[in-house]
């Protein structure tokens, strides 16, 4: 290892523990590496906003992360709860299966899995918790399990820096998403049925056929538009940037003209909101493009690949390496992070061994999802403890029985490729 | 302040809405893709470098939590004055580098790049005086509030 890479490792790992926050750790780990490797640190501006300037493509974080706040003020939530629970309410446990209906729904609008948490997911939390009795541990364990779904099923944040990292087609990856999406819903709604029955959860009741269609046709207009957004990728009208600037219009549209309950006072409140998320997400971006390039010029990736490649895997024995490394990281290190520097790492070893990129994304970011509700370090696991005000042992001894079904569903998708892959086959790519 | 950054937001949507209307219309706006860019940078800088609280930043505290709060203010002030450090060391070379790109421009609309670039300049000078500023707070005798403050527990 050079003296570079020493002090970029270095400065970050020792920054990271003493909780600078991630962003500025890297931008100071880039910094030292320049540094300490005789170079201009000029590079810094050049590298962070050369390379922010010529990706158009960003633009969709913005846009969708307006969607998804949209969503929540305008309380499409609301509406779409109703409509899932007037469904599958009537079964044993039946809000924990309204609350993962709601996620595959909210998924289709939202690209963020701690926007769902927050916004669907307190919703999900009242209803089961203080409505209906349902301990709060299982309430946010679930919550925080079916949240996970929503970068999997497009429109996904993670997928679009995914996609910029390996120069796959983000159109690809998003409808790539679909089906494993729905088999992470799958699953945990198996894992509901067995929980549910153990621990004798209350039912619901069942509603007359009436008051069933009513909650349907009044969550009618938010539930279209998933289905206009995949209509537009799969057929090409629009590009996955616009469909992210559609999908924040449309929800506007429904907030402001149609169920009007959204004032400029809120709206404000709205915009600087996303302006922070943004922010938070941009920073991160901008402070891994500078360590990406250290991690390029020292050519750290290829060594990977060589190790790799020297170790003689196929495809498969690769990605269930991929799948045990990515779940230990995410035991301990944030999904941004692991995003942005690992997955850089392994991707020319990917090429090298052969696995479809779009197949590697897939597998991949499911496994960085699981990696936010497994202890000690779960992003969402924090957020529904701050935001539910429980304490987040009681959340962490019930969230096991829903990470064994995702990490079931990671292990089909390695197995059985096509089932990632057919759908933007079909789709022409 | 708040009021900037909303409206830098809000023009991101209203630049997009005119982008694909006109695009649908057979007439697209050639520069908006730059444009929107460069508003989405000047925004998630500023917004970064003036009105993001520590605690809605991703964070590694697995270790740092493990101590009292009498630790967490020496670990936390270590941390903050590094990132000072080094960014105040950086900083002159940085502010060179986007003052020698006057004589570069965007590509469509000719903007200067030292006129792109600069928030990137006030957004290093900034963490520099942030971090200081946290600095001093930990050091003073309101330590207790600044470690809430840092960590999101002031309400």
């Amino acid at each position: 290892m050079s003296l570079g890479l020493w002090a970029l490792v270095g400065v970050f790992v020792t920054l990271a523990v003493l909780r600078v926050p991630i962003a500025l750790a890297m931008f100071s780990a880039g910094m030292a590496y320049l540094w300490a490797s005789g170079q201009d640190i000029g590079l810094v501006v050049d590298q962070t906003m050369n390379t922010l300037q010529g990706l158009s493509i960003l633009l969709a974080v913005p846009m969708f992360i307006l969607a998804a706040n949209v969503m929540n003020a305008a309380t499409i939530s609301e509406r779409l709860w109703a409509a899932a629970e007037a469904l599958v309410g009537r079964f044993r446990g039946g809000l924990a299966h309204v609350t993962v209906l709601v996620s595959v729904v909210f998924s289709g609008m939202s690209g963020s899995a701690v926007t769902d948490a927050a916004g669907p997911g307190m919703l999900a939390l009242r209803m089961m918790r203080d409505v209906s009795k349902y301990p709060a541990g299982f309430s946010a364990a679930i919550i925080a399990a079916s949240a996970t779904i929503a970068p999997i099923i497009p429109p996904s944040i993670p997928m679009i820096l995914y996609a910029l990292l390996s120069g796959a087609s983000i159109g690809a990856l998003f409808l790539a998403g679909v089906v494993p999406g729905l088999l992470m819903a799958g699953s945990l709604m198996l894992a509901v049925v067995i929980v549910a029955r153990a621990r004798g959860l209350p039912k619901g009741e069942a509603l007359p056929l009436p008051a069933v269609l009513l909650a349907l046709r009044r969550a009618l207009l938010p539930m279209t538009l998933p289905a206009v957004l995949l209509g537009g990728l799969f057929s090409g009208v629009f590009t996955p940037t616009e469909a992210a600037a559609v999908a924040a219009l449309y929800a506007l549209l429904l907030g402001f003209a149609v169920y009007r309950n959204l004032g400029l006072v809120v709206l404000f409140a709205v915009f600087l909101e996303s302006a922070r998320q943004t922010a938070v997400v941009l920073m991160l971006i901008a402070s891994a493009f500078l360590v990406n390039y250290a991690i390029t010029v020292e050519q750290v990736a290829q060594g990977v690949a060589a190790f790799v490649a020297s170790a003689e895997l196929g495809p498969t024995a690769f990605l269930l390496g991929v799948a045990v490394l990515l779940l230990i990281l995410g035991l301990f290190l944030d999904a941004s992070v692991i995003l942005l520097v690992f997955i850089p790492l392994l991707l020319p070893a990917a090429r090298a061994v052969g696995v479809d990129l779009v197949h590697f994304g897939i597998v991949a970011l499911l496994n960085l999802m699981i990696g936010l509700i497994t202890p000690p370090y779960g992003l969402l696991l924090f957020v529904m403890a701050a935001l539910g005000r429980l304490p987040l042992i009681e959340i962490v001894r019930e969230i096991w029985i829903f990470v064994i079904p995702l990490v079931a569903v990671v292990l089909v998708l390695i197995l059985f490729p096509a089932i990632t892959l057919f759908l933007p086959r079909l789709a022409g790519w | 302040m708040e009021a900037l950054a909303a409206i830098l937001f809000a023009a991101i949507l209203l630049l997009f809405a005119a982008q694909i209307a006109m695009r649908f219309i057979g007439r697209p706006i050639l520069w908006s893709d730059e444009v929107l860019v460069l508003l989405m940078i000047w925004c998630g800088f500023l917004t970064a470098a003036l009105m993001v609280p520590e605690r809605d930043d991703v964070a590694f505290d697995l270790v740092y939590s493990l101590f009292p709060d009498g630790t967490r203010r020496w670990i936390a002030l270590a941390g903050t004055l590094a990132v000072a450090g080094i960014f105040g060391a950086a900083a002159p070379g940085i502010l060179d580098y986007i003052a020698f790109l006057r004589f570069e421009t965007t590509n469509i609309l000719l903007i200067p790049l030292t006129w792109a670039f600069s928030v990137f300049g006030f957004f290093v000078l900034v963490t520099v005086l942030r971090r200081l500023w946290s600095g001093l707070r930990l050091l003073g005798p309101g330590w207790r509030r600044e470690i809430a403050r840092i960590e999101g527990r002031d309400g």
